[in-house]
């Protein structure tokens, strides 16, 4: 089976997007240095609203 | 451990915010987008004596570079509404990697270089579900 990685979490999208997992390391203000990981997301495109409007924008989950 | 996102809205939307439509580009032909958004309202949630919520803000930069042709993706109309199939899409197999800081009450973070896709995932493309199929 194919993987089918889709990255919008809203539904009545057509968008341009873009997925990553991002891994790496971070420092904290404390000093201390953290492991990273990010789920980032991003869409741009026509959404249709709650009221049946279409309206477009921009949306990232982080 | 700190955990930023950006909260479940009533309706079930989760980890999504409204970002400036500049903050994101994406070119297909050149396979390449990049997302850059300063300020980002997120909320950091916690368990201390039961659940929690503060506000956090992050800044985030990332460039995506696609390292396959596009190929296409999703079941369509092909599958219920629900499969996680739902979709046609248009996506290339891509390296992202970028920078990320966030400030959360009187505690900062900065990435350190190299954070990337490379042990992870990415891709970038196009879409359309529900009502756009």
């Amino acid at each position: 089976m194919r993987l089918q990685p889709e990255p919008a979490v809203i539904t009545d999208l057509h968008a341009a997007t873009a997925l990553a997992y991002v891994v790496g390391r971070a420092r904290g203000s404390d000093g201390v240095e953290y492991g990273l990981e990010v789920d980032v997301r991003v869409s741009e495109g026509i959404y249709r609203a709650r009221d049946g409007s279409r309206n477009r924008g921009t949306f990232a989950l982080l | 451990m700190h955990d930023l996102n950006g909260g479940i809205h009533p309706n079930g939307l989760f980890w999504t915010v409204a970002v400036p439509r500049s903050a994101f580009s994406l070119n297909v032909h050149a396979g390449r987008a990049r997302l850059r958004a300063r300020g980002v309202p997120l909320i950091e949630t916690f368990v201390c004596g039961g659940p929690n919520a503060v506000p956090a803000v992050a800044d985030v930069d990332v460039v995506w570079d696609a390292v396959e042709a596009p190929a296409d993706r999703g079941l369509g109309n092909g599958v219920p509404p629900t499969d996680p199939g739902a979709f046609v899409g248009r996506f290339a197999r891509a390296r992202a990697a970028g920078s990320f800081s966030g400030t959360i009450l009187g505690f900062e973070f900065r990435s350190l270089p190299g954070a990337s896709s490379d042990p992870g995932f990415a891709q970038i493309g196009t879409e359309r579900n529900g009502v756009f199929i």
